[in-house]
């Protein structure tokens, strides 16, 4: 007897686990599942932040940025050179200037920033967080490169070349 | 169950963990978000005249609007149409908005609590559902939440699942707009541009997110394969401010720039290529995008504004949403206890005769949407006109009023300047005493000689040049030989007078001291340096004076004196705006006002250079040439990083004939829109007493600020706090309610109550809102305010600190609680960290990226 009411108890609450997991299921999941996304999101910008945080490269203006990094490509050193970049962008542009030491692009490269009469500060954003060089091409513009002011360090990166 | 709550708990930390992240994206919170919504209310009720907003309830929305953007919900603001996602397959922004289990702080939103209970829920149902029978002012509050997401999907990042920390050139345009200087409301009611009119939200997410996506590119998917929109058609070559060419591609709206054309090195292939961008130096194409963004933003947010009642209306009718607030529990209760009185009622049927009726079925009482039928918030409110005319005539008489004091004012000077110059007698204007000792010097000192170099030349007769005392002894005035001329002015401040005089005698003049010499026994000549003689005209007497103290008749002399080098003084109208007395410190404007003088001299050319410069974080040494001109004044183009403070030193210098140069002296000027700020406060006490409350203000400048004459005023003015004292160059100045142990390790600047009777009163508990203000005069000139800090939506734990030195006070999202794992700094009186950063920078400006 004693049995069967365990039994009986144990079924009723197996019947309110399926009620509620037909019911709830599908809102507890999503609402996990979304957390879950967020969480791993905000995980990738705090690795970021963190990588901005604890960064020391770059100069204290722009033109100094610059010519570090033309310093460097100039030794041939594409992981000094890739340094001077934003943090998220570094592994990609070492392998780009690795790349362009073989295919002339370094070289192609440095013969612009080099042409210092056709050098023109563009001005800081809003903030003068930001700074654009722009090299001109006879009346047109040529090569720009975009540098930003790291928060953390106060040291100039480049953000797009 | 304990894994279960273990979950929850975890999840509780991450949440609240994620209070310290900050929006990357989307239009400025703080700006752009509450100009839109701002022209969205103006259109809604230009179109419905009869459902206008109290000027507190579109506060309500605009700061819902602003409020939207606090972490973690920002991470929901993403909706892809083409692949109907959010960011980075994560919630969409349309699901978001009309989900309350989304929003939840828990999973499980509606088994126990009512379906709308939870605090973090400002989803669509839930305004609606608040609007209708519940809390009007947190529907309102709700309604600007919604709009805000309405918003975000006019962003391309946004629709293109495109987020990136920095580069975000629509964005960052896009901040500029603000309340006060964008106007689109009248322009498209001008147009006849109705609001955009759908049948449901989500319809709306729908329209604006494909109009977004399909027709801009964000700066990091130009062209990009996922998204096969925009196209390209053809494109347009443009000189802009470089003077340079510059290609733009135009896309299927008409004369949209969507992107520039540029050219990059491809490594590998060691040679050009072509690269897109969106942040062309004039932003040509950001304003392009904004045009019609902007545009579609207003338009959309007027149209869910109209939607919004719509559906409160039939809210009403149905009461679907009451229906849906009842919690599961409740419900299943309900219907059990239902089930349990039909049974009993058909039980008792039986038992009684069976002539009697049929039983009638208990309804179910749990719903109780009867019992608020007639209640005052079952009717969305459409206010009347009246009370907007009742507004209005505040209003007015306010301004009148005004009118009426400044003509008093007026009225006062007028009689206080007519009475000076038409009736005073100099009693009035010297005082008795004075008038009096000039009256005894009148008649003590003879003043009838005044006879030029004395004598008996100069036309004035020898008796004339004499002064008899009580004895009758007659002393000659001296003559004076030298210098000949004082015609022209000397050019230095050191004279040397001689002459003659009776053999013997003392000259002496009045000016200055050892001002005595004695003439010669044999000729009577006599000689007298007069050293330190001030700038401008000065008359000397000399006397002569005999042994016996027997003075002569003066011998007047008028000399001028011009023994400085020429300088150059520096005028510039827009100081006399200046907030503070002692520097020039004004607002930023684009052009300034220079004027100039020469002492003396002429000159042909100035130049006008800036020596110096100065902002917040890097000092800097620059030598720049302004301008050069012939003219004594220009119209400056003030051109500088609106990174305030900006200082500028000038420096002018001057040319004249003779290619001999003179400099001025520098002169400085700063630019600040916001030049002494309240930085911090500790509205919540400390943990040892909420009644050990503190402030804190901050100065941007690098040079210290005299407090006198500055209040901090609350509403009612409640607090009103005198200030007094210095606040130092970039520093803070802290002020500790009643004794200085409310921090205990920080000295406090200042010591005060914080109301009538210090003990009792303090920061108010319910609104708060605190003005910087300055006394000028019978006016107060306010230099920096809180918004209003409403406890029911905002009752902090810790301080509540401002994030931004150069965003205005006035907004809601400009101040933030202070997250104390960042940053912290004090001990209370029990010698427990104070959870906050008095005298130190706010957590909020410690660096994050999110």
């Amino acid at each position: 007897m004693k049995k069967k009411i365990w039994l009986l108890v144990g079924l009723v609450i197996l019947l309110l686990a399926i009620v509620w997991g037909v019911v709830w299921g599908p809102q507890t999941f999503s609402f996990y599942w979304y957390e879950y996304l967020n969480r791993k999101h905000l995980a990738e910008f705090e690795a970021l932040e963190e990588a901005y945080r604890m960064d020391t490269n770059g100069g204290e203006t722009p033109e100094e940025t610059l010519d570090l990094f033309v310093e460097a490509l100039e030794a041939g050193d594409a992981g000094l050179a890739a340094s001077y970049f934003v943090p998220e962008k570094r592994g990609e542009m070492e392998k780009q200037f690795k790349a362009g030491f073989e295919s002339g692009g370094v070289e192609l490269l440095l013969g612009e920033v080099k042409k210092e009469e056709e050098k023109h500060v563009l001005g800081y954003d809003i903030e003068g967080n930001s700074v654009r060089f722009e090299f001109s091409d006879g009346d047109s513009v040529g090569l720009t490169i975009d540098l930003i002011k790291n928060p953390n360090s106060q040291k100039w990166l480049i953000e797009s070349l | 169950m304990v894994d279960r709550k273990l979950v929850i708990l975890g999840l509780f930390i991450f949440i609240g963990g994620l209070g310290n992240a900050l929006p990357v994206w989307a239009y400025n919170d703080s700006t752009t978000h509450r100009a839109i919504t701002q022209e969205a209310i103006k259109l809604f009720e230009f179109y419905n005249p009869n459902q206008t907003f109290l000027e507190f309830e579109e506060n309500l929305i605009i700061q819902g609007s602003e409020d939207e953007d606090e972490a973690p919900r920002w991470l929901n603001h993403f909706y892809d149409p083409v692949h109907n996602r959010g960011f980075k397959g994560g919630r969409s922004s349309k699901d978001w908005a009309q989900n309350p289990n989304a929003q939840a702080s828990r999973p499980g939103n509606g088994v126990i609590n009512g379906y709308f209970s939870d605090p973090n829920d400002h989803s669509w149902p839930r305004a609606i559902y608040e609007y209708t029978w519940g809390d009007k002012e947190r529907a309102l509050l709700s309604l600007g939440h919604v709009l805000h997401l309405v918003q975000d999907a006019t962003v391309p990042d946004h629709t293109r699942d495109d987020a990136h920390a920095f580069k975000k050139t629509y964005e960052k345009y896009a901040e500029r707009f603000t309340t006060k200087n964008f106007r689109l409301a009248d322009d498209l009611a001008g147009r006849g541009q109705e609001p955009i009119r759908l049948d449901s939200l989500d319809e709306y997410f729908d329209n604006l997110a494909i109009f977004s996506n399909g027709n801009f590119f964000s700066d990091h998917t130009i062209l990009d394969d996922y998204y096969n929109r925009p196209i390209v058609r053809n494109q347009e070559f443009l000189e802009l401010s470089d003077k340079k060419s510059h290609t733009f591609g135009i896309g299927d709206l008409e004369g949209v720039k969507l992107m520039e054309i540029d050219k990059e090195i491809d490594f590998l292939e060691g040679k050009f290529k072509e690269t897109y961008i969106l942040d062309d130096i004039d932003n040509l194409v950001a304003s392009d995008y904004w045009q019609h963004l902007s545009e579609k933003a207003v338009l959309g947010s007027a149209g869910v504004i109209e939607l919004f009642f719509k559906e409160v209306a039939a809210e009403k009718e149905s009461r679907r949403l009451f229906d849906l607030n009842k919690s599961y529990l409740e419900r299943f209760l309900g219907r059990l206890a239902q089930g349990a009185k039909n049974t009993l009622a058909i039980l008792s049927f039986w038992r009684t005769s069976p002539n009697n009726p049929q039983p009638t079925l208990v309804e179910d009482s749990s719903d109780g949407a009867e019992k608020l039928e007639n209640s005052e918030q079952s009717v969305p409110e459409e206010k009347s006109q009246a009370n907007k005319g009742t507004e209005i005539n505040q209003v007015e008489l306010a301004r009148l009023m005004a009118e009426v004091q400044a003509l008093q004012r007026q009225l006062a000077e007028y009689q206080t300047k007519l009475a000076i110059e038409t009736g005073t007698n100099q009693e009035n204007v010297l005082g008795e005493q004075e008038v009096k000792e000039i009256k005894e010097e009148d008649r003590r000192v003879h003043t009838s000689v005044s006879g030029f170099l004395g004598g008996s030349s100069g036309g004035s007769s020898a008796d004339e040049n004499l002064i008899s005392d009580e004895d009758e002894v007659v002393i000659a005035a001296p003559n004076i030989l030298s210098p000949v001329d004082f015609s022209a002015p000397f050019s230095t401040a050191t004279i040397i007078f001689s002459g003659t005089t009776t053999p013997g005698l003392t000259v002496f003049c009045d000016f200055g001291h050892n001002n005595t010499t004695t003439s010669e026994l044999d000729t009577g000549e006599w000689a007298l340096e007069i050293i330190d003689l001030p700038q401008g005209t000065t008359t000397l007497n000399f006397f002569a004076r005999d042994i016996e103290n027997h003075i002569s008749a003066p011998v007047a002399v008028e000399i001028s004196v011009d023994s400085l080098p020429a300088v150059i003084s520096f005028g510039i109208e827009e100081c006399k705006n200046s907030f503070f007395d002692d520097h020039c410190v004004i607002s930023p404007v684009e052009k300034l006002n220079i004027s100039w003088q020469a002492s003396k001299g002429e000159y042909i050319s100035y130049k006008l250079q800036e020596v110096w410069e100065f902002w917040e974080e890097a000092g800097e040494e620059v030598d720049i040439k302004l301008a050069t001109t012939a003219s004594t004044s220009l119209m400056l183009d003030c051109d500088y990083p609106p990174y305030y403070p900006v200082g500028w030193r000038l420096v002018l210098t001057a040319e004249n004939y003779d290619g001999e140069k003179i400099q001025s002296e520098p002169f400085e000027i700063w630019f600040d829109p916001w030049p002494l700020i309240i930085n911090e406060i500790g509205w919540t006490g400390t943990a040892a007493s909420s009644t050990d409350e503190w402030l804190e203000l901050y100065n941007p400048l690098p040079f210290e600020v005299n407090l006198e004459d500055f209040w901090i005023v609350g509403l009612d003015d409640k607090p009103r706090i005198e200030l007094s004292g210095l606040i130092g160059g970039q520093s803070f100045y802290l002020i500790e309610r009643n004794d200085d142990l409310v921090i205990s390790d920080l000295p406090a600047d200042l010591v005060a109550g914080f109301g009538e009777s210090p003990e009792a009163e303090g920061l108010p508990d319910d609104n708060l809102q605190l003005k910087l203000v300055k006394k000028v005069g019978e006016t107060e000139v306010v230099f920096d305010q809180t918004p209003l800090f409403i406890p029911s939506y905002y009752w902090p734990k810790s301080s509540i600190e401002r994030r931004l030195w150069r965003v205005s006070g006035e907004l809601q999202s400009n101040w933030i609680e202070a997250v104390t794992s960042k940053q912290q700094n004090g001990l209370d009186r029990n010698g427990e960290k104070i959870g906050g950063t008095p005298k130190l920078e706010n957590s909020s400006r410690i660096f994050s990226l999110i």
